[in-house]
This record gives structure tokens, sequence and C-alpha cells, in this order.
């Protein structure tokens, strides 16, 4: 068994296929992870990078709860997700990829915001509201986009309303599906600072999926490499980055500085 | 000469609140084989630019121009459906998230078929000779190869939602340039595609530029991505064109504070010895249209701003780049410190 002190997340021999028909199943075990085992400690941010079809998606929901794997256990704070169901909702948050959808475009920003406090807590509404103002600032928005509705809203505020749903409970990880990319140069710029200070001041870890290394290497401390459902690479995420030896991550690598990429000696 | 020749397009929008304008003069010249990258925040009207000049009819839109030429044709003194014949041989348009932009409902097989040039009624004998040869077939399965499309059986019998997004994205392309257009009008086609994907769909579009001498005008603002793949750059803010020029002036010399910020971004982001660390940003918001400044619009955000500012710029023309501001910035002012 693993120690649960130290360890903020736990995975071992995770897998996992699509829940299909007994007759593919005897035939076809196609298993999108396999056998996947890593341990995160308190405080660390991982990225996880891959190329298509690596099971980046189905790992990090997995590790949401979205999704049951078939084989394995994931332990949150030495705890498995039967056994203390609260904890794991309230510790883990996740935000989805596109912002446009994953807010309800038929509530206000206030309402958006307090639908988690009313399902895992029982605060008084003036408390509730105490909580949504503190965390639009911690978000940086101003109170007026409180009375708003999701339409109104541009782009990079929907961003920092779905970080404000997933920041109201205080986690302790916040789990993101491939949800910085797509801005523009200084809104992913204001985004990762934004991250940056809620690592450093609240002790909020990160697990993103990403295709942008630049990002990857900006905010998370560790790098975990999938190909085909397998890790292939797991370590500190600067090591991985400037020397790596395996081939597959080189490969990942010249792909992503392939020769239209900006190089900053030219 | 210029293959596309737009001056002063203005796009307005009707709303409850009276018409906005959007778009606010833009002007865009391409010449055959070049690709215009445009780039700017969310909601500067980058889109609406490329629903323009493919004159995409939307009740509460409104476009006008000033000048609207596609190959020495003037498409504003013809009728409408003589331009949108013109227009639709010429141009390509792909627009953003390739699985959303195919018919779900559709297999990919039908939906190529769809855009293929058809053979006139009258020439029968051509039609029964391909019906025997199945040449349709042939000719989809030829446009899935030069897309990069290797196993042709199982992607043209298979629906959209069973594929994969580079897929997509490639089977969109091969249906761009089905009806060998001039212009490519791409809108977003890296973003949320992994790494080696992004790579193989610049290769591809960089093919068919050279290769056969087609224009881009490509949306992105992931400048990294495509700083060597185009060769001009646009950078818009609040429905105007701040800054255009050569990838080498724009990068190493930009006049305009906004395009300085942008670009300085980007090249902190891009700094391995930034990892983990705060990066200096760009502060304040992107003005509202039904409330835009007199003056310079990036006057709010501005640091080097005066009262000049308070006047609309003109567009000033410079050596190789074109821009929009009272006080141009210094050679070299992107790297020093201040």
């Amino acid at each position: 068994m693993i120690s649960s002190t130290e360890t903020l997340i736990s995975v071992s021999g995770l897998c996992y296929r699509n829940p299909s028909s007994w007759f593919t199943r005897m035939f076809r075990s196609d298993f999108i992870l396999k056998n996947i085992t890593f341990s995160l400690n308190d405080g660390e941010s991982l990225a996880i990078i891959g190329e298509e079809r690596s099971g980046k998606s189905e790992l990090i929901s997995a590790i949401a709860g979205l999704i049951t794997p078939t084989k394995g256990i994931i332990l949150y704070n030495g705890q498995t997700y039967e056994s203390n169901h609260q904890m794991r909702a309230q510790n883990f948050r996740m935000i989805f990829q596109d912002q446009e959808t994953a807010l309800n475009r038929k509530l206000r920003v206030i309402d958006i915001l307090q639908i988690p406090l009313l399902i895992n807590t029982d605060m008084a509404e003036n408390e509730r509201v105490e909580r949504i103002y503190s965390t639009l600032n911690l978000v940086d928005l101003p109170d007026s986009i409180a009375t708003r509705y999701p339409s109104e809203l541009s782009y990079g505020q929907m961003k920092r309303v779905s970080f404000a749903r997933a920041l109201i409970l205080n986690p302790k990880v916040i789990l993101a599906n491939k949800s910085i990319s797509s801005f523009d140069p200084n809104l992913r710029a204001h985004i990762c600072n934004m991250i940056l200070r809620l690592q450093k001041e609240r002790k909020i870890s990160t697990i993103i999926t990403t295709s942008d290394l630049e990002i990857a290497r900006k905010i998370s401390d560790k790098i975990l490499v999938l190909c085909k459902g397998e890790v292939v690479e797991f370590g500190d995420t600067r090591k991985i980055l400037n020397s790596s030896q395996n081939e597959i991550t080189q490969r990942l690598l010249r792909n992503y500085n392939n020769e239209y990429r900006f190089k900053r000696d030219s | 000469m210029a293959l596309l020749d737009i001056r002063n397009l203005t796009v307005k929008i009707k709303t409850s609140e009276g018409i906005l304008t959007i778009v606010d003069k833009v002007s865009l010249t391409i010449n055959p084989g070049k690709i215009l990258a445009l780039a700017g925040a969310s909601g500067s009207g980058k889109s609406l630019v490329m629903q323009a000049i493919m004159m995409l009819r939307r009740d509460n839109v409104i476009y006008s121009a000033d000048r609207f030429k596609l190959d020495d044709k003037d498409l504003l003194k013809l009728s409408s459906h003589q331009r949108r014949k013109i227009i639709g041989e010429n141009i390509s348009f792909i627009m953003q998230e390739p699985k959303r932009s195919l018919d779900p409902s559709l297999k990919i097989k039908t939906q190529i078929y769809e855009v293929m040039p058809k053979i006139k009624w009258y020439r029968f004998f051509t039609r029964i000779k391909n019906l025997i040869k199945n040449t349709k077939r042939q000719t989809a399965i030829a446009l899935l190869h030069r897309s990069g499309i290797k196993d042709h059986s199982r992607i043209l019998n298979s629906y959209p939602s069973q594929l994969s997004d580079v897929e997509c994205q490639k089977v969109m392309i091969a249906m761009a340039v089905a009806s060998e257009p001039k212009i490519l009008l791409l809108d977003e086609p890296i973003v949320n595609l992994e790494i080696a994907s992004r790579f193989q769909v610049l290769k591809l579009l960089d093919k068919y530029s050279k290769n056969d001498e087609t224009s881009i005008i490509i949306i992105s603002n992931d400048i990294a991505s495509i700083y060597n793949f185009a060769d001009e750059f646009a950078f818009m803010y609040a429905g105007q064109i701040v800054e255009r020029g050569t990838r080498e002036q724009i990068f190493k010399n930009p006049r305009h504070p906004y395009t300085a910020s942008l670009i300085r971004s980007m090249m902190e982001m891009n700094n391995p010895d930034n990892a983990k660390k705060f990066i200096p940003v760009l502060t304040g918001k992107h003005p509202d249209y039904k409330h835009m400044p007199i003056g310079c619009r990036f006057g709010a955000r501005c640091r080097y701003a005066k009262r000049r500012c308070n006047n609309m710029p003109e567009i000033t023309m410079g050596k190789n780049s074109q821009y929009r501001c009272h006080f141009p910035l210094p050679d070299g002012a992107l790297y020093s410190d201040d």
C-alpha cells in the first residue's frame, strides 16, 4: 500500500475500456488505458501530454470520477472514491474544455456559483453570497458580474467563471481538460498567472491535459507522457522537456518544435 | 497585382439597441500563393471579416465596402447571384470546429460527393461513362489522399462522430480544395488539435499554397505555432486592423503597442527560463462595442497614451508595415525593459 500522509493522488494499475456488449468484449479487448500507475505528492501540479487517442481525457475523467475504471484503484488522500465520496467531491473539481457549453446559459453567474455550495454544504444564504464574492475576487472578476448571464460575458470572463465555480468549495486539486489553449497570447498569460497565483497562495494543485507544452512548462512540476494508453514517462517537467531519452517523448517534442514554430534564437 | 483587394470593409450588426459597427474600415490585399495570418483578442471581429469576404448572408448583418475586387473583377458592380457564383468558385471557407461544421447525419462519402463539381446534364455520355467507371468515388479517394488520409475506405463510410478531430479537419480541407479555389479561408484550424496533428495540418496547407498557388487567410491566436507558416501578419483590435506587415518586420520591430504586448506575452511564455514565474501582462479590458471610445481604441490600455490619442489615428504606411498609431514604437522597443 502507498502511504497516505504525503500523497495527494495515487493511481495504481488503472485500466479502462469502453463499456460495450459482451460480444465485442470477447473478440476485441482494446483497453483505452492500460495499467497506469503514478502518484502525486501534496502541492505538486501535473500536466498530462500525449498524442491523439492516447487516453488523456479518459485518464483525467477517471481521476475526476466521471468514468468508472474497469480495473485498478485511485486513492485520493489515501481514500477510495466509494469510501469518502463527499471529500472527493469537495477537493477535486473539474473545469471543462468548452467555456460556452460549460455554463448554463439560463442561469445568472451568482446562481451558477451557488449550485456546488447548495449540493455540498449547508451554508446560510449570506455566507454563500460572501463566499461567492470572495471567489470572484480571487479570479480577478468584478462584483458586477454576479448578476449577469453567461451570454453577456467575454470568453476570458466565462473561463474565469468556470474557474470560480471550481474554486468555490476551496478544493485541493483542480482538474482541467485542454482548457487554456484557444486564447490569444495576452489572455493565455493572464490565466497562467492566475493559476500560478492560486498554486502559490492557496496551495492548490492543478492536473491539466494540454497540447501546448509551453503551458505545461509554465504551470506544472510533473509531466506524464502517455502513448496508446500506457505511461511512457513520468517525472520532473524540466528534466523531461529538456533532456528526455525516451523515443516517444522525443518524437512528441520534435513534432512540437516543428519548422513552423517560433524559435527564440531566430 | 493583388488577387483579392478589399478597401474599407465595414460590418454592422442590427441589435435591439440600434446598429453597432463591429468591423470598422478594414482593408486587406492578398497576393497569389501568400499566407496572411489574422490575430487578435476574441471578439475583435476576425471571424466577421472572414464571413464578410464570403458574403455569408444573415438577416441582421449589413456589409459595405468601397472596393471589393477578386482577380480584377469588381464584385460590387455585379448582381448578388453573379457575385455568389464567382465567390463560390474561387473562395473556400473552413469554419471553426470541423466536427460541428460537418453534417452529423450524413456519411462522409455523401458530403464529399456533394461538393465535387457537377457534370452538365447534356453531357450524358460522359455521365454514363463515369457511372460505369465509378469516377465519383475515385475522385473522392484522390482528394482524400491529397489531404493526407490513407485509409480512405473507412473514412468514406463513416459518420463525422466516428472520426477524430484531425480526420474531420482533413476531410474539411479535402472538401474545400475540391473546387480548386484561389483563396482558402481558415478560421482557427489548429486549435484543439493534438501536437502532431497541428504539424500535419499546417504542412498540408503549406503544400497547397506552394504547389497550387492558393492564397490562404488564416485566423489563429496561437501566433507561436504559425510563426514560420504565415508570410504576413495582421493584428486586429476592437474591429480595426491596428498593424499589418511582413513577419520579419512585425516580430522584430512592432510599431503598435498592442502588437508589442501580444508578441511580448508570446515570447515570455515560450521562454524556458520563465517556468513557474509570473509574466507581465497587459491590464484592462477590451472596449465594449456599445460604448466605443472616440479616439484611439487602444488608448485606455496603452501606457504611452498622450492627449493626441483622443483623435482617431489614421493608417500610416511604414517601410514593411502599416500601423494605426500616433506614437509608433521605435526600433528595438520590444526588447527594452521598461
